[in-house]
């Protein structure tokens, strides 16, 4: 167990410098404490040509201790409405989902977390969902249902979110 | 870049910072600044560098937003750090900002609908999976006594084959003096021949025993001639007085059979050399025809050679078969055994596969007593050991000489001391036991099903091999009783012939006189000559 601690810090911390030092586009990414190197903030800036274009939105990502053998969980927040994103800023994406065949059936075991992932292609996918919602297997299915059925009602919430995360600032 | 005369205050040049500025165009840029300045104040700073005004400019640094009010330092910035700015919303109205580029994502969430399929394709296998095992319900409870026989030789498929496609069995096969010649060691079996003359005339027919022999290499050939016989069999049952037809039969013919079959020879016999002679001989003169007497100076010719020829080939089957490879059947069978699709085709097939059978009982019990007389053994080896004595003696035998002349490697073969002395090894004789008892399993069988007939004590249903057994029976028994004076006129000395034939659909009377006569008063000969007329 000291020896996984050991491991999963050093991994982040090392994954920590390198986002400070080479930033990649579309997001930042730090410590909420920098006692604390499992718990990380991310500002997500909305992808262009997108309906989140414009926005900022705050998540918190929170890595296991036998990290990167399970994957972190990550939650915004910022107010967030996705089809795949849970009302309490949850996400669900496939490769935050843990190793094994999926329950449910919708998911192939290659599309699960695998240890080869990092902070920045777990962002990366997060910020792909922004662009492409998956509605065959909703976490908001209010939103889902919007986003389906009614279109411009969908986009005038986003509307709302984007300029409530602006006002933040 | 500028940014040099922003610096105001007394701190020495060297305690700046140098910090990245990174624009969501993609373009960046260098900042000297100090660490203790507000954020507002650098927001100026960094003003200088890009178009972007003060209060439009959103720095992230470290997943923060930096709030005017607070220090770089208390954010954590050091040197050579990135902070990220993008475009915000300013009051007055600004033109569009420039689009970044998109950075290529790993993952792919338009995949799970291939999740989907692949889901799909599972329940497609599993109905897949569940047809297949109806259908292996339906097949063995449809019919449970085929399945029984299925698997009988589907035991030693390898074996059976091996035994009859090798040169050796095929040219046996052609030969029916050899055939008869070792029936004719079971006094039993001899007894029923001369009792029932039609007996003798499917021996002497080589097509019906080259049937035979088709029918038992090939498994599907025979499921489908028993199914047939068992429809034939149906359909004689169901017209009147056809049971007590079936029932005569069988307890003239079909049990004295059996019981010839299996009883056990007499050694004494089977070690004299001149057994086989002495029945040939005294079979024969109960014949008084042209073709038996054909017949005759047949066995004449081959008697002598009999009691050294007779046990050679059958020791060399197993290897021999598997040596040659591949099976040699000639066209001219194949479209006889389609032609067995008839009633009358199947009822002489079928009752060669008996015999067949039965003779192949036989033949693996005379050979077995045969390998176990010493004075035999003692001959056998002194002959394989003298290559001039054993090609002197296979050259007397017409047959095998023929087959000596048209196959070179198979006279190197038998020319060979390692080969005949592998062939002698007790592996080989092993192998010929276990063909003997699969053998003996299935005469056991056929014994079962008897006794199930019994016991139902007239009951219509009857099992397949009692139904077989019986109608492999029916040209045989039509030989019953009659008189073979030559003067009776060919109506009458036909009359039961004629009578089957009716019943099979050949309704020209005239025809199948002529055929019988032809033939003999062989029914399945005069059927399939029958046919062939027709054919024409």
């Amino acid at each position: 167990m000291a020896t996984t601690t050991t491991q999963a810090s050093l991994l982040l911390q090392k994954q920590l410098r390198d986002l400070a030092k080479h930033p990649v586009d579309g997001f930042s990414a730090g410590l909420v404490d920098d006692s604390n190197v499992f718990e990380w903030q991310v500002t997500i800036i909305g992808p262009p040509d997108t309906l989140y274009d414009g926005g900022y939105f705050n998540a918190i990502m929170s890595f296991p201790q036998n990290y990167p053998n399970s994957p972190p969980s990550v939650r915004f927040t910022s107010e967030m409405w996705h089809p795949n994103v849970y009302p309490d800023g949850r996400v669900c994406i496939s490769i935050l989902h843990p190793p094994g065949e999926d329950p449910n059936g919708y998911e192939l075991a290659s599309e699960r977390w695998t240890p080869v992932h990092t902070v920045e292609s777990i962002v990366l996918s997060i910020i792909s969902m922004l662009s492409s919602p998956n509605d065959e297997s909703p976490a908001n299915i209010e939103a889902a249902k919007e986003w389906r059925e009614q279109r411009e009602d969908f986009k005038k919430k986003v509307r709302r979110i984007v300029r409530k995360s602006q006002e933040m600032f | 870049m500028g940014g040099g005369d922003a610096d105001a205050g007394g701190e020495p040049a060297a305690a700046q910072a140098t910090l990245h500025i990174r624009c969501t165009n993609g373009s960046k840029f260098a900042v000297r600044a100090d660490l203790g300045a507000t954020v507002g104040t650098f927001k100026a700073i960094v003003a200088d560098s890009c178009d972007v005004p003060a209060p439009q400019q959103r720095l992230i640094y470290k997943g923060r937003i930096l709030k005017d009010e607070q220090t770089l330092a208390s954010y954590g910035v050091e040197t050579d750090h990135t902070i990220h700015m993008v475009r915000g919303a300013a009051p007055p109205p600004a033109s569009t900002a420039p689009a970044a580029n998109q950075e290529p994502t790993t993952a792919a969430p338009a995949s799970s609908p291939a999740a989907g399929l692949g889901g799909l394709l599972q329940n497609l296998g599993a109905t897949g999976a569940a047809a297949n095992s109806g259908g292996l319900g339906l097949f063995g409870s449809g019919l449970p006594e085929l399945d029984h026989m299925q698997q009988q030789l589907a035991e030693n498929p390898n074996l059976m084959r091996e035994i009859m496609n090798m040169p050796l069995m095929q040219n046996l096969m052609n030969s029916p003096e050899l055939i008869r010649s070792i029936i004719m060691n079971n006094p039993q079996m001899r007894e029923l021949i001369d009792r029932n003359p039609d007996l003798a005339h499917v021996l002497n027919d080589p097509s019906i025993m080259r049937q035979t022999f088709e029918a038992v290499r090939n498994p599907e050939l025979m499921r489908e001639m028993m199914r047939n016989t068992d429809r034939a069999m149906s359909n004689i049952e169901s017209s009147p007085e056809g049971f007590n037809m079936l029932r005569r039969m069988y307890e003239t013919v079909q049990e004295p059979f059996l019981n010839a079959t299996t009883m056990g020879s007499e050694g004494d016999r089977n070690s004299n050399p001149f057994a086989a002679l002495l029945g040939n001989q005294g079979s024969n003169q109960a014949r008084d025809s042209a073709a038996n007497g054909t017949t005759t100076a047949s066995d004449t010719t081959s008697g002598a050679p009999a009691p050294n020829t007779n046990p050679l080939p059958n020791p060399w089957g197993p290897n021999a078969g598997s040596a040659q490879g591949a099976a040699r059947s000639p066209p001219a069978t194949n479209t006889r055994s389609t032609t067995a699709g008839g009633p009358g085709g199947l009822g002489s097939a079928d009752f060669g596969s008996t015999l067949g059978a039965s003779g192949g009982g036989s033949d693996a019990t005379f050979l077995t007593q045969v390998l176990q007389n010493p004075t035999m053994m003692q001959m056998m080896q002194n002959i394989m050991s003298n290559p001039q004595s054993m090609n002197q003696l296979l050259n007397m035998n017409p047959n095998v000489r023929n087959m000596m002349e048209s196959n070179t490697q198979m006279r190197e073969m038998i020319q060979n001391p390692e080969f005949i002395r592998q062939l002698t090894s007790p592996e080989t004789l092993q192998q010929l036991i276990s063909f003997q008892q699969s053998l003996m399993s299935q005469l056991g069988q056929q014994q079962t099903g008897q006794e199930r007939t019994q016991s139902a004590s007239g009951a219509g249903n009857v099992n397949l091999n009692t139904l077989m057994n019986m109608f492999s029976g029916l040209g045989a028994g039509g030989g019953l009783g009659v008189p073979n004076a030559p003067n009776v006129p060919p109506e009458e000395l036909y009359a039961t012939q004629l009578a089957q034939l009716q019943e099979m659909g050949f309704f020209d009377t005239q025809e199948n006189i002529r055929a019988l006569a032809a033939t003999a008063g062989n029914v399945h000969a005069a059927v399939e000559r029958l046919l062939g007329n027709m054919g024409q």
